[in-house]
């Protein structure tokens, strides 16, 4: 057990640095002088040139530039932005708040309402909520999150005017304590619902496929003989070991959590990490760009290191398949 | 001839696209129009004159709308392939070798399927620059993991089968054995995942499109939600219908893809 998940953190951390690398030379790559980046396209003197290519160790060979970047990214120096004029960690950190704020909230909405949505919807298979459980899933599923939130804009703000198109805060009055929440909630609804749609699609389909698969097993017949209530079956025996597959899919949004709002969060400009990654594809702010994907590979292998590390936990037979696969 | 029983989802689906096709292919020589034609009809809501409505610039949403099938269907299909590609590729070879190869290729799998694919994408068009070939090239790159998976898998039950060794005592050589006599027998999966890659790739486009990432002189159906987020409180048909024509297409590939994909195994069909 402990020796699997060594071995997986440390496939783990080479996946980082090999996201760190492709993410170094493709700087490397693109196409002009990264002095020009720098100080823009004004005529400038040959010294000067020379100069901020000293200051930021650009005449150094390739290979010392890639050290230096690494031994920056290790010390959490992720680089200076200029559009925003601040360093990059910091900043992501800061906006990174904001896309938790939305991102937390759905991905819980959406695995208490998928996974109680996928029970019964298994219990009582082909039924009318059946059906209409799993079309609503194929639509979420194939719905672009960004024009789902378009139209529940013209719907609810334009129309309707409900609720407010933008923002995480009204801008006129700024209203505290309860009324603070309130207001904080009423921003935070459409953009959650569109987070929820797709994601509560995912889990719906795994978990559904899961349960149902479990049903089927003999241990549920062994109880069922044994005359324990259906309602019992289900819960307490079928739903926790239908669970692997459910928590494999948590794992792997908490560790897309920063960046699976971008296209939501530019609907309704709320002030997370993807508007800021869009804001600095706009303006050309390799380093934020850079640091946001590092960050995110982390999370990313993080997340799915969290989630084997939890199926193993509950899971006895995940850790005995462990045990197989070392003695392969 | 007798049709598949792939469901009605998937000949829904079909339908969907088909519908798509025809569009593109009878509504330009019927009305003429230009889709990049500007007017003095700014910003008109949804009339006979212009069915869909104009943008900002008095263009004609109707008829960027027919012209966006191209760029979403391109950008689909091409991506799809060189996905099933490259996957096919890869697991073949994996599979085949076994051993250390095998365990090496499932190593650098597994390193891209935890890679944020959108986000890496967006970077590599934000310092590239846009352009189709570009974005099919990136997604191709990206979204192989599960096409390799799946025929490694095929490949490695296909290649202990009594027939391989049969062909192998006709003295055939491992490569002739590996592409005329497995391959051929490991991809029928491929094709559900395909169809679902069609929808990704076009997703994907259409959310590259609608950071910005975009040609600027292509009509895309990203693109004009791009634009009409702009004009959302004052304009709903701009970004609107793009928006629909994305999700049913994207909700065809889906249907087909499911179709497709208990059709070819039936035994999944009963979950």
């Amino acid at each position: 057990m402990r020796k699997y998940f060594f071995r997986r953190l440390f496939w783990g951390l080479v996946t980082i640095v090999v996201i760190v690398t492709v993410n170094f030379l493709i700087l490397k790559l693109v196409p002009g002088d990264p002095v020009t980046a720098l100080i823009g396209e004004y005529p400038a003197p040959d010294e000067y040139i020379a100069q901020v290519r000293v200051e930021f160790g650009l005449d150094e060979p390739l290979t010392v530039q890639f050290a230096n970047y690494v031994t920056n990214l290790v010390q959490g120096d992720f680089g200076y932005s200029f559009a925003n004029r601040k360093a990059v960690l910091p900043l992501i950190l800061e906006r990174a708040q904001y896309t938790l704020q939305l991102i937390l909230p759905g991905i819980a909405i959406a695995f208490l309402l998928g996974v109680f949505l996928a029970v019964v919807t298994a219990v009582r298979r082909s039924g009318v909520l059946d059906t209409t459980v799993s079309s609503i899933v194929m639509f979420g599923y194939s719905m672009p999150s960004f024009w789902l939130g378009q139209v529940l804009v013209l719907i609810f703000a334009v129309g309707l005017s409900w609720l407010p198109a933008a923002g995480i805060r009204s801008v006129r009055v700024q209203p505290t304590g309860v009324a603070g929440a309130l207001d904080l909630a009423a921003h935070m609804i459409l953009p959650l619902i569109c987070v929820v749609s797709f994601k509560i699609a995912i889990v719906l389909r795994v978990a559904r496929a899961s349960v149902v698969g479990v049903m089927h097993d003999d241990f549920v017949t062994t109880a069922r003989a044994k005359g324990v209530s259906e309602r019992a079956i289900m819960w307490k025996h079928v739903l926790p070991n239908a669970m692997v597959p459910v928590i494999v899919v948590l794992g792997y949004n908490l560790g897309h959590a920063l960046t699976s709002s971008i296209l939501v969060e530019t609907v309704f400009a709320w002030p997370g990490l993807g508007t800021l990654f869009v804001k600095s594809i706009a303006s050309r702010d390799y380093p934020v760009l850079q640091g946001i994907l590092v960050l995110a590979t982390v999370m990313v292998v993080a997340g799915n290191l969290l989630a084997d590390f939890v199926a193993a936990l509950v899971d006895p037979r995940v850790r005995k398949s462990m045990g197989a696969r070392r003695g392969e | 001839m007798k049709l598949p029983n792939i469901g009605a989802g998937a000949w829904t689906g079909l339908a969907i696209f088909a519908g798509f096709i025809l569009l593109y292919l009878l509504v330009p020589p019927l009305t003429g129009g230009n889709p990049r034609a500007l007017s003095t009809d700014l910003l008109q809501p949804p009339s006979p004159q212009h069915l869909f409505g104009t943008d900002e610039l008095g263009r004609d949403v109707f008829l960027q709308f027919v012209d966006g099938v191209r760029i979403s269907f391109t950008v689909g299909f091409a991506a799809a392939a060189a996905t099933s590609l490259v996957g096919i590729i890869v697991g073949a070879y994996a599979g085949f070798s076994g051993g250390a190869v095998d365990l090496v290729v499932m190593r650098i799998t597994e390193m891209f399927q935890v890679i944020p694919t959108f986000v890496l994408a967006a970077v590599i068009v934000a310092m590239w620059g846009p352009g189709l070939t570009r974005v099919v090239v990136v997604i191709a790159l990206l979204a192989w993991p599960p096409v390799a998976l799946v025929i490694r898998g095929e490949v490695l039950r296909i290649k202990r089968l009594d027939f391989v060794d049969a062909v192998r005592c006709l003295g055939y050589s491992e490569g002739y054995i590996l592409l005329r006599e497995i391959i051929p027998n490991a991809v029928r999966p491929v094709f559900a995942l395909a169809t679902l890659a069609v929808g990704q790739a076009i997703l994907l486009e259409a959310s590259l499109s609608f950071l910005g990432l975009s040609d600027p002189s292509q009509v895309s159906w990203g693109r004009m939600l791009s634009l009409g987020q702009s004009y959302l409180l004052t304009a709903w048909w701009i970004s609107t219908f793009p928006g629909l024509a994305i999700f049913l297409t994207v909700l065809a590939c889906n249907f087909v893809g499911d179709g497709i994909g208990a059709y070819v195994n039936p035994k999944g069909r009963k979950s």
